[in-house]
């Protein structure tokens, strides 16, 4: 996702007037106290907002869709293996990692391939190093 | 890890820090990071996952055909408290110089150029950071 901004639109909402006053004066903290402050500041709101969850495609969506269908069965029969899951349907279980990612690809843009039975925690601390891109000062 | 032969590269110096780093080579399904040879990749125990790798990079080796189902993509947190989505897949990751092979979960997100092995990737292996020499091994 790349954001070109070469002409601005209004955004009309209503937002909690404590809300709005927090935004309002952290927005001016940080981006002086200028006119444009608050519209940078709604700008990097929205971009983060926008960041926080990824589009997927339709091939994601049947993939993912055939791996809620499947995952009980697949947990019940084959704990430990892995799993690969293309064209909205179940293509192979294997034993290792190295053998389902030498599965055939035909013609996917995408594929889901897990352990079965592994659950990765859902929660990542990113270090010093990553980092968003700053929106600018006014 | 024990009768392996120790393993070392010098600190990578990408800007005015000098910092560890690992060289390996990362498997995905359209071929290999880097294509010959291995890629030197910063240490950073501030990151608590696997492998973080570019958008670039994860996209370039075919990692989206090897993706966890998204209800298992983490949201990860910068230092700056920011908090979004990750895309996360399952890859194989051999370092060459030590023999080993690993396995685990490369990230990546949304206009990320960074390359980062972080804890997870560490957890198995004994380390020696040698700050006078600028060296990191795998001992």
């Amino acid at each position: 996702m790349s954001f070109k901004s070469w002409r601005s639109e209004l955004i009309k909402g209503s937002i909690p007037k404590e809300i709005e006053e927090i935004f309002r004066r952290r927005a001016m903290e940080k981006y002086g106290y200028s006119k444009g402050a608050v519209s940078k500041a709604l700008e990097a709101a929205i971009k983060l907002w926008l960041r926080h969850e990824y589009e997927v495609t339709e091939e994601e969506k049947l993939n993912n869709k055939a791996f809620e269908e499947i995952l009980n069965e697949l947990e019940a029969k084959f704990p430990g293996m892995h799993a690969v899951i293309a064209k909205g349907q179940l293509v192979g279980v294997h034993k290792s990692l190295e053998e389902a990612l030498k599965t055939n690809i035909k013609e996917e843009s995408h594929r889901i391939v897990f352990k079965i039975g592994e659950k990765p925690k859902p929660w990542v601390r990113l270090g010093w190093r990553a980092k968003l891109k700053p929106v600018g000062a006014t | 890890m024990e009768g392996q032969i120790e393993a070392c590269w010098s600190y990578l110096k990408p800007d005015d820090q000098k910092t560890p780093a690992f060289g390996l080579i990362v498997q995905g399904t359209l071929g290999t990071l880097p294509r010959e040879g291995e890629m030197l990749i910063r240490i950073d125990t501030g990151y608590d996952g696997f492998l973080l790798l570019s958008e670039a990079n994860y996209n370039h080796i075919g990692l989206h055909l090897s993706e966890l189902p998204k209800k298992y993509w983490p949201e990860g947190e910068t230092v700056t408290g920011e908090v979004f989505r990750l895309r996360r897949s399952l890859a194989l990751v051999h370092i060459p110089m030590a023999g080993l092979k690993l396995e685990g979960y490369v990230d990546t997100y949304q206009g990320n150029t960074e390359n980062l092995t972080g804890l997870d990737f560490i957890k198995t292996m004994r380390l020696l950071l040698d700050g006078p020499s600028q060296r990191a091994c795998i001992t």
